[in-house]
């Protein structure tokens, strides 16, 4: 049993291990803080993307529209899982007079709210509903925040409708009536109109380019897809997305950019295990006679070497735990210490306006908080290695000669 | 009372036994060989060529005797005690201890037999500095059982410990590290920490080396103690006559060879 006994008695002996035990606890600490940032970041922003979408969405397979669109709307209703739909006409135009490419959508806002997060992202004031009749007698639309407009102002639509096949130039004059913020940049130059008037102006009646729909359990998706696809089968080609399907490379970039991090900052828990191989080679020599004392008195060099890992060992457990502690209680009063520094220097550490975050997003992991000890031990552990086999390959005679 | 009256009072056996004991030569009742070394030669490399430290050295080491070792400096001693201890190897010849060729044994047998039945006594005591003297005296018996093993034992290892401490005259010094000790009280705690054990055979080298005429003759005092009222075998390498003297026999080695056995 000597040898964690003894490696902790060793360690204690020397003050400059608490610089190897402070650096792992920074690294792990690090980790978690930011981690629990990058999730919380990472989930705020998977959120937003889930609320600008549906579940599922239908578009054609072959062309703009979908086909037989009161046949597929009938076929949706008689379908049990589906407990929301929503019908949308999106379509690009140009805004006022220059190249200001944007978005226009065509909703129904009632339906809409059913399947995305449309209400809550509309701001206050305005309503869920368009008005019936606008101040200038102008279609109203709702415009994304992004967008340099006021409400009431008027604004100028140019688009290209197809006029049997052949695109023709045309142009609206709308109203204001309301503004929508998601905090995504992609969605927030976006325009919503009524759907009857997008269709009005595209001279398209019964025209719908997509169908989204709500499933009552998303993880039955799958099956509800397979269902839809049977019914639809005969109405024409459609496509059938799942909302992760559509945002793919948006969803990949999010994850992406928080493994990197990850990545990244574990180079510093790899450099504090570096200490631990410093301190260990350092100790060895240190510790050559007590090294041949202790072969003298019967300890095995395996046993001499797990004295040395042991001392490693422990720098990286004590590390740690200070780490997990210090890191959690700073990831979960993120918040608070941040409005404490603010109020005391009036230095933002996260300014509000760039990601629309009232708040840091904080989502501690406990699994993640697992894997980052389970690493740092490990990298610890293959630290210790080096000098501990130095140790056990030490001729007993030599080391007791040593002084 | 000193000392040496009271570990000999520890490990008094029945008087009637120890009757006959007394200077040298006599209570070594027995010549029953427990260790024997047979043309033990050790080379070392040395810049680009080889010193021969030891060159053919035979000795036959008979239970329950002291048997010192002398000659000069640079002779061999220490090089032969390491051999006959299991602490190095030799270039040729072998080692027998209870007719077990040492160097066949297996690492793990060594280390049990330096563990339990070898035991050393340094000339620079050889204590572990972060540990205290209890520790210090208790390690061979961490080092040799698993913390479960030690867990159940530890009670008993303890109050071994501590009646050896007692009868060094120690007790006061229980929780001292060995920096804080005289060179003589060291030394008494690392006879303490070689006899724990109860080993067979005591390799000391030049264990009063180190230390004032007054506490050299307390030590050789326990020594010749341990050995004429517990039947212990003692190696020791020594330049100090009296020592010599209290021993049952004496190998003088020269230049790596047996000169005189008296
Ligand atoms: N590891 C070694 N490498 C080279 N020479 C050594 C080594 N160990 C001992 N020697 C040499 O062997 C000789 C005998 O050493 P030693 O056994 O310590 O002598 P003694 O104990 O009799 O004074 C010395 O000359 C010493 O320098
Ligand atoms: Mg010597």
């Amino acid at each position: 049993m000597y040898k964690i006994f003894l490696a902790w008695r060793y360690l204690l002996s020397r003050k400059i291990i608490f610089l190897a035990v402070g650096g792992i606890a920074v690294g792990v600490m690090a980790l978690i803080v930011v981690t629990s940032v990058m999730g919380g970041f990472s989930k705020e922003m998977r959120e937003r993307i889930r609320g600008t979408s549906a579940h599922l969405n239908i578009t054609s397979g072959d062309s703009y529209f979908v086909p037989n669109f009161q046949k597929v709307i009938e076929q949706i209703k008689s379908t049990e899982e589906v407990v929301g739909y929503a019908p949308r006409l999106e379509w690009g135009a140009l805004l006022g007079s220059g190249l200001n490419f944007v978005q226009i959508i065509g909703i129904e806002p009632l339906l809409e709210k059913n399947v995305n997060a449309y209400e809550k992202y509309l701001s206050h004031g305005t309503p869920l509903e368009f008005p019936e009749k606008t101040w200038n007698n102008l279609p109203p639309v709702i415009i994304g925040n992004q967008l340099k407009y006021d409400l009431d102002d008027i604004i100028s639509l140019t688009t290209l409708k197809l006029k049997s096949g052949i695109p023709v130039p045309v142009r609206q004059d709308f109203q204001t009536t309301g503004k929508f913020r998601t905090g995504m940049f992609e969605y927030d130059s976006n325009i919503y109109i009524p759907l009857k008037t997008a269709q009005d102006f595209l001279g398209v009646d019964e025209g719908v380019t997509k169908i989204c729909l709500t499933i009552k359990d998303y993880r039955n998706v799958e099956s509800v897809r397979e269902q839809l696809r049977q019914k639809l089968g005969s109405l024409g080609y459609f496509r059938l997305n799942t909302w992760e399907e559509e945002k793919r490379n948006l969803l990949r970039a999010v994850a992406t950019e928080k493994n990197i991090n990850a990545f990244l900052l574990f180079f510093i828990v790899v450099v504090a295990a570096f200490n631990i191989l410093a301190l260990l080679t350092m100790r060895v020599v240190e510790k050559t006679k007590d090294i041949g004392i202790l072969i003298s008195l019967g300890a095995r060099p395996y046993g001499i070497m797990w004295l040395f890992i042991w001392q490693g060992l422990l720098v990286a457990t004590i590390g740690s735990v200070i780490g997990v502690i210090a890191g959690y209680t700073l990831a979960y009063y993120l918040n608070p210490i941040e409005d404490f520094i603010y109020h005391r220097s009036g230095w933002k550490l996260f300014p509000p306006d760039i990601y629309y975050l009232e708040k840091i997003p904080s989502e501690i992991n406990y699994f993640t908080i697992l894997i980052i000890v389970i690493a740092t031990l490990l990298v610890s552990l293959l630290f210790s290695i080096y000098p501990a086999l130095k140790a056990s390959r030490l001729n007993p005679v030599d080391a007791l000669r040593y002084e | 009372m000193n000392n040496t009256d009271r570990f000999a009072e520890f490990i008094l056996p029945p008087v009637a036994s120890l009757a006959h004991r007394g200077g040298r030569n006599e209570g070594l009742t027995t010549s029953k060989i427990i260790l024997k070394a047979e043309n033990i030669s050790r080379r070392f490399r040395s810049g680009n060529g080889f010193i021969d430290v030891l060159k053919g050295v035979s000795l036959e080491i008979k239970e329950g005797e002291i048997l010192s070792i002398v000659g000069p400096s640079g002779a061999g001693k220490s090089t032969l005690l390491h051999i006959m201890g299991l602490l190095d190897k030799p270039s040729s010849g072998r080692t027998l201890f209870k007719d077990k060729d040492l160097y066949l044994l297996s690492m793990g047998e060594q280390a049990r037999l330096r563990n339990s039945s070898f035991a050393f006594i340094f000339q620079f005591y050889h204590l572990i500095p972060e540990l205290n003297i209890l520790d210090n005296i208790l390690l061979p018996y961490m080092i040799s059982y698993s913390v479960v093993g030690w867990k159940i034992r530890s009670r008993v290892l303890k109050d071994k410990a501590m009646s050896l401490i007692n009868r060094l005259g120690l007790e006061h010094r229980l929780s001292h590290t060995p920096g804080q000790l005289s060179g003589g009280e060291q030394q008494r705690v690392a006879i303490a920490r070689a006899l724990i054990t109860d080993p067979e055979i005591i390799f000391c080298d030049e264990p009063t080396g180190n230390l004032d005429s007054q506490t050299t003759s307390e030590i050789q005092n326990l020594i010749v103690e341990l050995n004429r009222q517990n039947g212990k075998t003692f190696v020791i390498v020594t330049h100090n006559e009296n020592i010599a003297r209290c021993s049952h026999r004496i190998i003088r080695l020269v230049d790596g060879q047996i000169v005189e056995t008296k």
